[in-house]
């Protein structure tokens, strides 16, 4: 039981780092310079590891 | 423009072909109130994942996110991205509102909460307040049919016969077999609204030149477009307002948390999760980079939101793959409108009419006349652009995230009290009008969500603490623990 559970912690805590990052990257790091792809390019890779970190959660449900 | 007659005989075969499916989905109903609402709790991963997605994506993406763009850039990129990371919220609680269901016989999310707290009253409250900021919202989806249909038209199909078109045929979808009719429609409609948006970005992009000439063409013309807060509309307080209350609409609206109580198992809602994350995040960059096309081809429109009419309009789409994205928008309103009707058909029927097992045909039929009452009310209130029901319709996200401490808690926290979830409804929702509609805070402006959420969280927090749970309460927590750990699922 222990193990899972801090398997879980350990999700919900990438879970926040992403998305906390997925608002203060753009908003804190690169915003303001010249006109560049970079914020919508880190946004595509928020949008993938969205998408990697759900698929992490549910790929050790037991079907 | 694009010619009336085209248009009518576009909507026709999009409404023979939505009727056969319809009809199709009829067949397989057995007559009871779960059959009904819930597809019998057998709907396959493919079609509740496409249903699922069709619903939460809305007509809002072509029109209002396309105009989000147009008017300020790439902060509706990240706005929509901190949305869809909401779909993690699915990992946590999918597998809990579907067992839940299941145990204890639940079709609405209202009466799974009412129970988990041995109150009635909560599921009364809750269906009230869905009621409240959900029957404004499918007044937008009415008024973007209505924009779209006589805007590509130039006005040959006005307002009020577009609306007319889109409410009867969500009347009609959703009478003939409730979710499951609903479910089909929505998994075909889903379909048609990314292959036509794919095709038309397609061309748009090569009208402009091809991917790198528009990449140059915004860099050099619109640089700022691709900046935060950008020409002015993304500001990190804006950026937080509205991507802080959206990110908990997979729990906060019913007419998607519902779709939870659906999948014929556990595998089927993994799949649904899988096409529903597929979907979003390509129907996302759609509507951005829709939204880019239409700065670069449709300088200084006066209203954003025409965006997507302008450029549908404009000869560089061609007129077939104009009305086939016509058809997605559409699909992509209507969809959104039946759902929610139907969620809160089931709400009225079950949570505040207290239509229990044994009266299916009477929660049938309470569900049908509730879906009639409120495509009619928004199609109504489409026309009339009555101020009250905008402000509510804008504010339906943070009126709705009142509902969230009670649900999380309900699954996590023992100690959660039926008092404690009635204040923090009570207080929450309470707060949000009084900001929004008396004060006139802006949904732009982030002390609203922040402070309806602080407000409902420490109501809820706060009065459970000080009072004692109801003896009829249920123990989602332990009860739920041995199948969780069963299906590996944390």
């Amino acid at each position: 039981m222990k193990q899972p559970m801090r398997g879980f912690t350990w999700w919900l805590i990438v879970v926040g780092v992403v998305i906390a990052a997925g608002i203060i990257v753009p908003y804190g790091v690169l915003g303001g310079g010249a006109p560049s792809l970079d914020i919508l390019m880190f946004w595509s890779a928020f949008g993938a590891a969205v998408i990697a970190l759900v698929v992490a959660g549910v790929s050790r449900w037991r079907l | 423009m694009i010619s009336t007659t085209l248009v009518w005989i576009t909507l026709a075969v999009f409404a023979v072909a939505g009727g056969i499916i319809a009809f199709a989905a009829a067949r397989k109903n057995l007559g009871t109130a779960a059959d009904y609402y819930l597809g019998g709790r057998h709907i396959g991963g493919m079609v509740s994942g496409l249903s699922y997605a069709a619903t939460t994506y809305s007509a809002f993406m072509l029109v209002v996110l396309t105009g989000l763009t147009y008017r300020g850039g790439v902060g509706a990129l990240g706005f929509e991205l901190i949305y869809f990371s909401g779909l993690t919220l699915l990992v946590v609680f999918g597998p809990r509102f579907w067992l839940a269901a299941r145990k204890w016989g639940f079709i609405t999310p209202a009466e799974m909460l009412g129970a988990r707290y041995g109150s009635r009253n909560i599921a009364r409250l809750t269906a009230v307040l869905s009621l409240v900021f959900l029957m404004p919202y499918c007044t937008t989806q009415m008024a973007g049919i209505g924009l779209l249909l006589s805007g590509v038209t130039g006005g040959g199909l006005n307002l009020g016969t577009a609306i007319a078109i889109g409410a009867a045929l969500a009347i009609f979808w959703t009478l003939v077999a409730g979710l499951r009719s609903v479910a089909w429609t929505d998994a075909v409609q889903a379909g048609v609204m990314l292959v036509s948006a794919l095709l038309a970005v397609g061309f748009v992009v090569a009208a402009i030149g091809g991917v790198g000439a528009f990449v140059d063409e915004v860099k050099q013309t619109r640089g700022a477009w691709l900046d935060v807060p950008g020409p002015g509309l993304w500001s990190l307080p804006t950026f937080l307002a509205l991507a802080i209350p959206w990110f908990f609409f997979p729990l906060s609206n019913p007419q998607v948390s519902q779709r939870l109580f659906v999948t014929t198992d556990l595998a089927a809602m993994r799949r649904m999760i899988f096409w529903v994350l597929g979907f979003g995040l390509i129907f996302t960059f759609i509507a951005v980079i829709w939204g880019y096309a239409a700065l670069v081809l449709e300088p200084d429109l006066e209203n954003p939101a025409g965006a997507t009419p302008a450029l549908l309009g404009s000869g560089v789409v061609p007129v077939g793959v104009s009305l086939l994205l016509i058809v997605g928008i559409l699909s992509a309103a209507i969809s959104t409108l039946d759902s929610i009707a139907l969620t809160l058909g089931s709400m009225v029927a079950r949570d505040l009419m207290r239509q229990g097992e044994g009266r299916d045909a009477r929660q049938i039929f309470i569900g049908r006349v509730v879906v009639v009452v409120v495509v009619l009310f928004a199609a109504w209130f489409a026309l009339q652009n009555a101020p009250i029901v905008d402000q509510l319709a804008a504010l339906s996200a943070a009126g709705l995230v009142v509902t969230v401490p009670a649900t999380i808690g309900a699954f996590f926290w023992r100690g959660g009290t039926a008092r404690g979830v009635l204040a923090s409804l009570v207080g929450g929702a309470g707060t949000a009008i009084t900001m929004a509609i008396i004060a006139g805070v802006s949904v732009f402006d982030p002390r609203l969500a922040a402070t309806v959420i602080a407000v409902t969280v420490a109501l809820f927090v706060g009065v459970s603490l000080v009072t004692r749970p109801s003896a009829s309460a249920l123990d989602f927590k332990g009860e739920l623990r041995k199948e969780l750990d069963e299906n590996g699922v944390w």
